[in-house]
């Protein structure tokens, strides 16, 4: 076991040292650079003047060196074109916002969506079925935007039962300003249900007819405890792979329910930042992200063990 | 490897115990320091909006005008009403030029006070603007000075900050001499970079001026309160503010709002009291302003967008070193059917200086008139015309292809839908009446467009210049030799000649008939650029609203004297 975590350690960090490493030769790739916009309109004298003063007048193995030796000791250096954003800051101050507006997206969404797989599995061919799975379809192809735009327009607009933007912040950046947090969660939230409900139906009617279901059921275990025992934590699997992944991907934020009700996270600020070619922020954050990604890899795999006990992480015999 | 597996199931069993509770909501209803507009404690009070936030109180680093403006103060203030910009002596009470034009005497208000109570002083001024010239800070402005002398030659490494002929002879005289005399200095002083910066807090910060508002001091008719960044602000009124009883207005809250569709529900709630609307907007509001459920504010602003030209090779088909040929495209061009199509606002342009900047007080193109509007009338619309012009231009440079042969590269950037329109309306124009085929190269966005563009990678590209201070040279100087690579390349000596003419000239007579030839030879003579719309912006308010200014070169959103009444 110990073994295990040393080697994931150390294949960790080689792999985010070579992303770094890709996404700092892949943006040197890209034509222009963080400041060639606003250095567009200077005189020379000006422009040299400027780049001096972001280093970025150094040759390219130069900077990629002091980078990555930046990187080492997590100090990312400062945004090029928001002066005094630092990508410590965005952890600090944004990161825990895109995080509590994703949980809740999640938490609601899976949860939500994981009642309706089971009603739709165990309704097949019913009325409720087809229902559930219309509008799992609706729900997926609809995008954030539209969903977010409309509910604000007629829940924040029309009927005024929900702030139109902002978020709680200070005391009440975990646990208060509920109203704020409703309309952007229930927008995030419907991509989830339609997943997690399609995810869970498909895999319990694998499970359903299985022979051991047949066994507990002419045991004469009731129907109840039949699917709580038996069919639903067999068809668990698909949905342990997916969980962790969505919950990394969505505390990374999403730039269209962040824009559309105001909201200061991270999700914004990346895009922002890969317009703007925004050197230091992107690499911080890639790096961040990756990181928490592989971690999140890490916890799925033991996750697997819990839930399904025939899968050793080891790959060895006892 | 048993006791694991429950540790792990009790910690899944806990995850979701948690999510279920987070996810049933309630209402926390505590203090939120977002919108709503709830906790007024007086009904004078304006929700603005803001597409993005900056975050930048330098006042030298002109990062964030809008708000700098309205915070901090310099020796002069520009408004603008429905008769167009004006400048008024806000940190200065007056000025004195000698007879010669070079020394500026400033004499300071001496009421004028920082947010903490201390006095505005001509230190503050001295400071900020060596601060400006200071290379190690690198600041864009800079130029903006290096008329003054001794400026340049410091900035440049050449000269000690001590030469530099910015002084503050007492508390309240700020003296400048300048090395010749440049009426359109003048035009500059309400420009933020030469706002005075106070040495004591700026010094304090140190590499954190500018980045961090709680460390900085305001001297203007609001401070800043309060920040949650992008997403809300607070400006409170200054109560130290010399002209504080004139200030009406309580508070400010600015809302980061970066959706046009958000900012638009906001405002029909009343949630928002000003709108800057734009594109399909416009007519929507345009109606309610009519039916005097609202009001309605439409300003020029000095912006001017324009066809470029490669002047350096002719382009990627070599043929843009031909007058006739540029002149062939840009009367292609219908702009008054491109600006109701394409941008549904703004006006076409036959000029290349914006109508939003004046000249001795009245707007510079109700001197110089509509320059290339004769020219482009007798070609308009006329697709035999303008194709017997292109081809005469290919006579001339010896090129056989046949019309139908040739292929021009239009390189554009920008995915919003007026980008795309703008590109699709040049290419059809040009298809249709001059039978060439166009071939659009659309790349992602400024920056790599500026590496296609220095690469010399295009025949036409779309590009714009907004002004930075009210006077006809500023628009005019970008198409002199070596001043900007980002206009096309265009050198003429003669050109040159007249703009290095004017170095030292006070006389308004000449400078203004020197512009007028300048563009006259720029466009009429040789089509370098082609003018296409000139710029506007239209603001929606409450009725609510009073008093609300706007001006070109200060704030948008003049607040100063605004007030709420009827709410």
């Amino acid at each position: 076991m110990g073994k295990y975590f040393v080697r994931r350690l150390i294949e960790m960090i080689i792999t985010l040292f070579l992303i770094a490493t890709a996404t700092f030769f892949l943006l040197e790739a890209v034509p222009g650079d963080p400041l060639s916009e606003r250095a567009d309109k200077l005189a020379p004298t000006l422009r040299e003047n400027l780049y001096a003063k972001y280093g970025l007048d150094k040759p390219m193995m130069e900077r990629y060196i002091i980078t990555m030796k930046g990187i080492c000791v997590g100090d990312f250096g400062e945004s090029f074109v928001y002066a005094g954003q630092t990508v410590e800051g965005l952890i600090k101050d944004r990161l825990p916002v895109s995080a509590r507006l994703g949980i809740q997206q999640v938490a609601l969404g899976v949860t939500v969506g994981l009642l309706l797989g089971v009603l739709a599995a165990m309704k097949r061919g019913t009325i409720a079925d087809y229902l559930v799975i219309a509008l799992s379809v609706l729900l997926i192809s609809v995008p954030h935007l539209i969903f977010g735009l409309l509910l604000q327009k007629v829940f924040a607009g029309n009927l005024q039962w929900f702030p139109t933007i902002g978020w709680p912040a200070g005391k009440d950046l975990w646990f208060g300003g509920w109203q704020y947090t409703v309309l952007p969660t229930l927008t995030g939230c419907f991509t989830y249900i339609a997943t997690y409900a399609r995810l869970l139906k498909t895999s319990m009617l694998d499970v359903i007819n299985q022979d051991y279901v047949l066994t507990a059921e002419s045991k004469g275990l009731s129907r109840i405890q039949v699917i709580r025992r038996h069919i639903l934590r067999n068809s668990f699997v698909p949905v342990i792979t997916q969980l962790p992944m969505s919950i990394a991907m969505c505390i990374t934020g999403s730039f269209f329910i962040e824009s559309i009700f105001s909201i200061p996270g991270i999700g914004q600020y990346y895009v922002t930042a890969v317009n703007n070619q925004d050197l230091s922020i992107i690499m911080g954050e890639t790096v961040i992200l990756a990181a928490l990604y592989i971690v999140v890899l890490f916890i799925t795999d033991l996750l697997y063990v819990a839930v399904d006990p025939r899968i050793r992480i080891t790959g060895k015999g006892r | 490897m048993n006791k694991f597996k429950k540790c792990m199931a009790l910690v899944l069993t806990g995850a979701m115990a948690f999510s279920l509770l987070a996810g049933c909501g309630g209402d926390g209803g505590t203090q939120v320091s977002t919108a709503g507009g709830n906790g007024s404690t007086s009904g004078q009070q304006i929700n603005l909006r803001a597409a993005t936030f900056g975050n930048n109180y330098d006042v030298q680093d002109m990062g964030w005008r809008w708000m700098m403006a309205e915070c901090y103060e310099g020796l002069m203030r520009n408004v603008a009403d429905e008769n167009g910009d004006k400048f008024e002596f806000a940190g200065a009470e007056s000025m004195d030029v000698s007879d010669d034009g070079l020394v500026y005497t400033f004499h300071l208000r001496e009421n004028a006070k920082w947010s903490d109570g201390e006095p505005v002083t001509a230190h503050d001024y001295e400071y900020a603007w060596k601060r400006l010239l200071n290379p190690a800070n690198a600041y864009d402005y800079a130029s903006f000075i290096f008329n003054v002398v001794g400026a340049e030659e410091y900035y440049n490494g050449t000269g000690s900050v001590d030469d530099v002929a910015v002084k503050a002879t007492d508390d309240y005289t700020f003296e400048v001499t300048l090395k010749v005399a440049d009426p359109t200095f003048q035009s500059k002083l309400v420009a933020t970079p030469l706002y005075p910066t106070r040495e004591d807090i700026a010094e304090a910060a140190g590499d954190n001026w500018g980045k961090d508002w709680t460390l900085c001091v305001y001297n203007g008719p609001f401070a800043m309160t309060a920040l949650v960044e992008d997403n809300s602000m607070t400006w409170t009124k200054n109560e130290y503010y010399w002209n504080a009883e004139n200030v009406k207005l309580e508070q400010i809250n600015w809302y980061c709002v970066p959706e046009n569709a958000t900012a638009a529900t906001m405002f029909d709630n009343g949630q928002l009291d000003v709108l800057d609307a734009s594109g399909e907007y416009i007519a929507k509001y345009e109606q309610k302003a009519e039916n005097g459920e609202l009001q309605s504010m439409d300003v020029e602003y000095p912006s001017t967008g324009m066809l470029c030209f490669d002047h350096k090779n002719g382009g990627l088909s070599g043929l843009m070193k031909n007058v006739n040929i540029r002149k062939a495209i840009s009367y292609s061009i219908d702009r008054e059917e491109m600006v109701s199509a394409v941008y549904g606002r703004y006006s076409a342009a036959y000029g290349l200086v914006s109508p939003a900047i004046t000249f001795d007080g009245e707007s510079y193109r109700s001197l110089a008139g509509d320059v290339i509007k004769t020219e482009y009338d007798s070609y308009a619309g006329d697709s035999a015309k303008l194709k017997e012009l292109f081809q005469k231009g290919l006579d001339e440079l010896g090129v056989t292809t046949p019309m139908s042969d040739i292929k021009l590269t239009l390189l554009s950037y920008g995915s919003t839908t007026e980008n795309q329109l703008e590109r699709e309306y040049i290419q059809q124009s040009l298809q249709q009446n001059l039978g060439i085929t166009v071939e659009l190269n659309t790349v992602g966005d400024s920056e790599m467009f500026i590496a296609k563009r220095d690469a010399l990678d295009f025949d036409i590209f779309v590009s714009s210049w907004s002004s930075d201070y009210n006077d006809p040279m500023d628009f005019l100087n970008i198409l002199t030799t070596g001043t900007y690579s980002s206009y096309g390349l265009y050198s003429n000596t003669e050109y040159d000649n007249m703009a290095n003419s004017l170095t030292g000239v006070q006389d308004s007579a000449v400078r203004l008939e020197t512009y007028k030839n300048m563009e006259n030879k720029l466009l009429v003579e040789d089509c370098a650029v082609a003018p296409i719309y000139y710029a506007d912006k239209h603001f929606y308010y409450q009725n609510w609203v009073q008093d609300f200014r706007t001006s070109s070169f200060g704030a948008s959103q003049e607040l100063y004297i605004a007030y709420i009444d009827g709410k």
